[in-house]
């Protein structure tokens, strides 16, 4: 006949399956497998005060304009180019916005793309960002270029 | 002192210049010079720089002589060495221009793109050697420094996209649209030539 | 055409294509009239490149060429003497302890991402135009990661009457400032 657990024995079996169940809760979760491919959107957009006559493109959504006005000075951001691409994992893609600006994207997994920014072929930046992102840069005249890039998966993110 | 042979070859030359024959070196340099001197000019398109790099690329090629195991030819080590100074040279003087940044919106959105129609083919059909060559040189001459770059080491080193990329320290895809941008604009620059040569 | 089949065709020609992709341009260029004029146009500027360069000769004498190469390897030789070992065999030396220090970082750092929480916020940008430098700043309430080019100061602007930079509150400056 087997001896009786002892209560103290019992509290510590007790309080060490509470702790190890604790740990396995606060211990991020195994990440989810990424996504075979993203759904990338590219925006080309540019930001400036009034309404010049020239314009004949239309202001972007009001949260997007908003975080931008937050950000920056410009009061009106108009979009120029808007842009979805498939991208699997671990390739790149070409994403043309103008006749003068092309990205080199390739989806990294869990929401990290490696960006190369191009002007006619010749490389104005390179890194690697998580998505949302977006690129910035003043002109000549006091305007401003944006490029923001995002998964068309999270459409919660503006 | 040994008899040396008439014309020695360049391995007896780079082999006796590895035991440290300064005389041997520098029939090397007579030999090889222009070659040496023609890659510096031909990236940096000016004749002051491309000496002083030239001359820099045989300094450094005495002192790395002992690195040098005959996996190539002499001329084409030397030539690799003065396209690595020409590309830290050309970065260091940092002829990439922002007006690249701000001419994405000089003209907000339908921007005409600066890529000419597809010129006609064969563009220097029916020219002397010389006369193409020289062309071909002066539109060169016309392209921005990395794309000539992507060029000049693509066609005339037969680099692959990857060691091209290696070399000027950007992607492969940044390597194919600047090679690609640079033969187009040469196309239009070389159909130009002949319509002014028409007038 | 789009861009992604026009540098296809590109490769195609230069050789850098495995053979299913060189098959598949290849048939794009028989197919399509602008691939084909596209392909015949990259050809001929190849066919005019070939065996095109010319050689330029040194402009200068061969013993004045030489005479500065030779004066400045004798310069180097005094500046920079002899170190002993070369850097290859003083990294050899280094090299099992280094070895053994990075396979135990190496773990250790395996073992440490375990716990680590998911990176949500990641900008890592470098600029290649030295004009302009990237910074990199998270807009909280969106979520948003921006990196912004902002023109490198130029001598005469540092004098007074400068715009001033600010210093947003994650310590990053823009000089894109809201007014």
């Amino acid at each position: 006949m087997s001896q009786p657990v002892h209560p103290t024995s019992r509290r510590l079996i007790a309080a060490m399956f509470l702790l190890a169940l604790a740990f396995q809760m606060a211990a991020p979760a195994a990440p989810a497998a990424p996504a075979a491919d993203l759904k990338l959107e590219a925006k080309l957009l540019w930001g400036a005060n009034g309404r010049p006559d020239a314009v004949k493109y239309h202001l972007t959504d009001p949260a997007l304009a908003a975080t931008l006005r937050r950000n920056f000075k410009w009061t009106n951001y108009y979009e120029i180019t808007n842009l979805a691409a498939v991208i699997p994992l671990n390739q790149s893609r070409l994403v043309r916005l103008s006749d003068r600006c092309t990205l080199s994207v390739k989806y990294l997994g869990s929401s990290l793309v490696a960006v190369d920014c191009l002007n006619q072929g010749i490389q104005i930046s390179k890194g690697t960002n998580a998505l949302p992102c977006i690129y910035a840069g003043t002109n000549l005249d006091d305007t401003a270029w944006f490029i923001r890039l995002r998964s068309l998966d999270d459409k919660s993110k503006k | 002192m040994p008899d040396q042979p008439e014309n020695p070859s360049d391995v007896d030359l780079v082999r006796l210049a590895q035991e440290g024959d300064m005389r041997a070196f520098e029939e090397l340099v007579a030999r090889h010079r222009d070659k040496v001197y023609s890659r510096a000019w031909s990236m940096m398109r000016n004749e002051d720089e491309a000496l002083d790099l030239s001359q820099d690329a045989w300094v450094k090629g005495w002192q790395r002589l002992g690195q040098f195991q005959g996996d190539s030819s002499f001329v084409t080590w030397m030539t690799r060495i003065v396209i690595n100074l020409c590309l830290d040279e050309l970065r260091r003087l940092k002829r990439k221009r922002a007006e690249s940044l701000e001419a994405m919106e000089e003209e907000p959105g339908g921007v005409e793109g600066h890529i000419p129609d597809l010129a006609a083919p064969n563009p220097t059909e029916g020219l002397e050697r010389a006369e193409a060559r020289a062309r071909i040189n002066r539109a060169l001459a016309q392209l921005s420094p990395e794309h000539r770059m992507a060029l000049i080491l693509h066609e005339f080193e037969q680099m692959e996209y990857k060691e091209i990329a290696k070399k000027m320290k950007c992607s492969v895809g940044t390597v194919m649209s600047r090679l690609f941008y640079a033969r187009r604009h040469l196309a239009s620059l070389l159909a130009g030539f002949r319509r002014e040569n028409r007038e | 055409m789009k861009p992604e089949l026009e540098l296809k065709l590109q490769a195609w020609l230069d050789g850098e294509l495995p053979a299913a992709e060189a098959e598949q341009a290849r048939r794009l260029a028989a197919a399509e009239p602008e691939a084909a004029r596209l392909a015949a146009e990259l050809q001929a500027i190849k066919t005019a490149l070939l065996n095109s360069e010319e050689i330029v000769a040194v402009p200068e004498t061969r013993e004045f060429y030489w005479s500065k190469i030779e004066r400045q390897i004798q310069r180097e030789s005094v500046d920079r003497p002899l170190l002993g070992p070369s850097w290859t065999e003083r990294f050899r030396r280094w090299l099992a302890p280094l070895a053994g220090a990075a396979a135990l970082a190496a773990v250790l750092l395996v073992a440490l991402n375990q716990f680590r929480p998911q990176q949500t916020a990641f900008n890592q940008v470098s600029g290649m135009a030295d004009d302009y430098t990237p910074r990199t700043f998270r807009d909280n309430p969106s979520g948003i990661n921006f990196v912004v080019f902002q023109a490198n100061p130029q001598p005469s602007a540092v004098s007074a009457g400068a715009q001033p930079v600010r210093t947003r509150n994650d310590g990053s400056s823009f000089l894109i400032e809201k007014e």
